[in-house]
């Protein structure tokens, strides 16, 4: 499966990327909302690991844009964000986000997540 | 019958019938203070003159005696009618009451029981014959002790009368000269004439005038006070309401010549009126030029004016009105004037408790707000601290996942790579509990420092060598400009360590492939004297929005700053704190596109500075 990493800290997305590679998916990496963005439209990816708090285009934004877009509507969306109020998590899944999960990681969790979403049907 | 005698009886006919009109009229409003006894004064002048009249036309002694004894009968009564006109019309004499009135009264009611009676003791009239010439009665009296008692008591009255309403005219009624004049004149003409004709001056032969002035007299009274309406305002209540008024009254004519006077300013001015009437106006006030040259030509204003009496200072209300007469000409001016000193006193006290309210009512709005933003700031704070724990706890906790997973497959470098991310996110972490710690000892009023002689270039060295990390990741290059050119100064190494330090890391934060530039200068042109340090970079600036926010704690809480570039949000606001307990300030300037400066300076104390205080 193809993922894109949306992640602006250079540690955690080296660290996510190798776990993600782990699991035996091929990985796009992206540092900020603009090249997600991009990166999305060209590579067509399967999923998106997207950081709320991005510079130049915040998660919202990038998460809002591709849900709009009949092109990359399909994509699902996972929130991986240190915003952890519930408010937090209300605002990211209204802009499109298909799930919300917050760091620090719970990969299990997420690898789960991921596993559903991909299946074609949402883990609530 | 000659034409003056002719004409002389007309007159006093005339003039009776005249008396008797103004009798009724005076009559018909007998409701008025002193109508009645106007009504009577004229009453028994009319009978005086046409009983007289009567007399002299009379063809027989019996017709004459009798018209003389009517005539009589208006002489006798119109002495004490007088008087009472003028106890009521003045007011003046207030012992004159009714009861003593009519005790007052017997006095003529004995002269004519006495002058009918004549003639069985001759007590009025020693002789009494009567003549007629030319169609004329001569009347030749001799008069007896009764007629001479008669004749005291009559000037009695008339005097008293005189002296109330000459009295009451030159108090009051100032404005209305002509009317005065009248009034004189027609209570002094009669007297002359009665004077001159018992005296003798005037002939006993020549017709008795003193009838005639007198109806004159009455006809001058009538016609002043009927005019004027007096009988209808009361003129005394009049007076009495201007005199005890609390304001000060001046009337002055054309002149400025002073006509009335009420007491509050003869009080103001230290004279009473009768040294005050007739007087200019502004010599009675030379004492306070300014009202003088204030109010030399104005004849209609309402103002407040400050003026000083008795070396205090006071405020007046003062209203200034022309005064016009019944044909609509300027006479003078009418001004008034009203002590508002504790009036004004009171309404500014009004005005600043009402300030103090409003003001009070701002400070709560103030402290609401204040208490609002520090709620909000708190859930705010809570938020983003939550936010930058979990950063690095997210690349701890990673690390330590795919270590325990995988450390057996990934070479040695891997894993000593990927303890030191582990390192460094724990680095972080620390670096936030430190900041927040400090932070929240600021702000609990429990900082405090220790100040020492230090060597700068040290600090300024240590400073250098921590920030190498950042500045390599960013390939930022630093210089050093006037670090030798202050030697040591006096204050906490350790806070200007952390100051520095914290400008620099955020010149490298947001810098990317420029340039840091650390200047020390000594600033003497500045009182006092400062040690200033100067951290600028040509990074992309900050934006004019965002200065406002940069000293307030998490203001960096941006999304759109990447993750490389936080901190804890609190480092210049911690910066700053330490910069004024020091006595210095610390400030910000930026463009967007052209870079920044942070400046912050330190009293300078240097060693001289410090010795030289702790000799003295």
């Amino acid at each position: 499966m193809r993922i894109l990493i949306a992640e602006d800290d250079a540690m955690n997305r080296d660290m996510i990327a190798r776990r993600m590679r782990w699991e035996g998916h091929t990985i796009s990496l992206a540092i900020d909302g603009a090249e997600a963005l991009h990166l999305a439209r060209t590579e067509m990816p399967d999923l998106i690991l997207l950081d709320m708090g991005l510079p130049k285009q915040n998660g919202w934004d990038v998460a809002r844009q591709l849900k709009s877009d009949e092109a990359t509507r399909h994509i699902p969306i996972i929130a991986l964000t240190a915003y952890a109020l519930p408010e937090d998590r209300v605002r990211g899944l209204a802009s499109g986000c298909d799930a919300y999960e917050l760091k620090p990681i719970d990969f299990e969790r997420l690898l789960l997540r991921i596993r559903a979403l991909t299946a074609g049907d949402a883990l609530v | 019958m000659s034409l003056l005698f002719t004409f002389y009886t007309s007159a006093l006919l005339i003039l009776g019938i005249v008396a008797m009109a103004i009798a009724a009229y005076a009559w018909r409003r007998r409701e008025m203070p002193g109508a009645s006894p106007l009504s009577l004064l004229s009453m028994s002048t009319a009978i005086w003159l046409i009983g007289q009249r009567m007399e002299l036309v009379s063809q027989t002694l019996p017709a004459a005696l009798a018209w003389i004894r009517i005539e009589l009968f208006g002489i006798v009564l119109l002495p004490l009618a007088w008087l009472w006109f003028a106890a009521e019309y003045t007011g003046s004499l207030p012992w004159l009451n009714r009861r003593r009135l009519a005790f007052l009264a017997i006095m003529p009611a004995s002269s004519l029981a006495v002058a009918l009676t004549n003639e069985y003791h001759s007590l009025f009239w020693t002789s009494l014959t009567l003549r007629v010439e030319n169609f004329r009665t001569i009347i030749d009296s001799r008069y007896g002790p009764w007629f001479w008692l008669t004749v005291t008591y009559a000037y009695a009255c008339l005097s008293l009368g005189a002296y109330a309403i000459v009295r009451f005219v030159l108090q009051t009624a100032r404005l209305f000269h002509l009317q005065t004049a009248a009034i004189l004149v027609s209570v002094a003409a009669p007297w002359m004439v009665n004077i001159l004709r018992l005296t003798g001056v005037i002939p006993k032969s020549a017709p008795d005038l003193t009838a005639l002035t007198f109806a004159v007299s009455l006809g001058a009274f009538a016609w002043s006070i009927l005019r004027l309406r007096l009988l209808e305002i009361r003129p005394i209540a009049r007076d009495m309401v201007l005199q005890s008024m609390n304001d000060g009254v001046i009337a002055v004519d054309e002149q400025g010549r002073i006509i009335e006077v009420n007491r509050a300013a003869q009080m103001v001015i230290g004279q009473p009126a009768s040294q005050l009437v007739g007087k200019l106006a502004r010599d009675v006030v030379a004492r306070w030029p300014e009202v003088v040259e204030r109010y030399r030509n104005v004849t209609e204003i309402a103002e407040e004016i400050e003026v000083e009496i008795d070396a205090t200072r006071r405020w007046f209300d003062v209203r200034v009105s022309p005064i016009y007469d019944a044909r609509r000409m300027y006479r003078g001016r009418l001004f008034v004037w009203r002590d508002v000193t504790e009036e004004r006193r009171i309404r500014e006290e009004l005005r600043r408790n009402n300030e103090r309210l409003l003001e009070a009512q701002r400070a709560l709005t103030e402290a609401r707000d204040a208490a609002e933003a520090g709620s909000r700031a708190k859930s705010a704070f809570l938020a983003h601290m939550s936010h930058e724990i979990r950063t690095p706890l997210t690349a701890i906790i990673g690390y330590c996942q795919l270590l325990e997973a995988g450390i057996e497959r990934q070479s040695l470098e891997q894993t000593r790579s990927d303890i030191q991310a582990i390192h460094l996110a724990a680095g972080h972490l620390l670096d936030l509990v430190s900041n927040v710690l400090e932070m929240a000892r600021i702000e609990t009023g429990r900082s405090d420092l220790h100040c020492l002689m230090f060597d700068v270039a040290e600090v300024v060295r240590d400073v250098t060598m921590a920030a190498q990390p950042l500045l390599r990741r960013n390939r930022n290059r630093l210089r050093l400009e006037g670090v030798d050119e202050v030697e040591e100064m006096w204050g906490d190494p350790t806070r200007v360590r952390q100051i520095l330090l914290n400008l620099v890391s955020n010149a490298a934060k947001f810098t990317t492939d420029g340039e840091v530039v650390v200047r020390v200068a000594y600033v003497d042109d500045e009182t006092p004297p400062r040690i200033q340090f100067q951290v600028s970079d040509n990074g992309p600036g900050i934006a004019a929005e965002r200065m406002a926010q940069l000293f307030m704690p998490f203001a960096i809480a941006e999304h759109n700053i990447g993750r490389e570039q936080r901190g804890a949000g609190l480092g210049l606001a911690i910066s700053r704190h330490y910069c004024r307990l020091m006595g210095g300030e610390l400030t910000i300037e930026s463009a967007p596109g052209y870079g920044t400066t942070a400046t912050f300076w330190l009293p300078a104390r240097t060693s001289r500075v410090v010795q030289a205080e702790v000799r003295s």
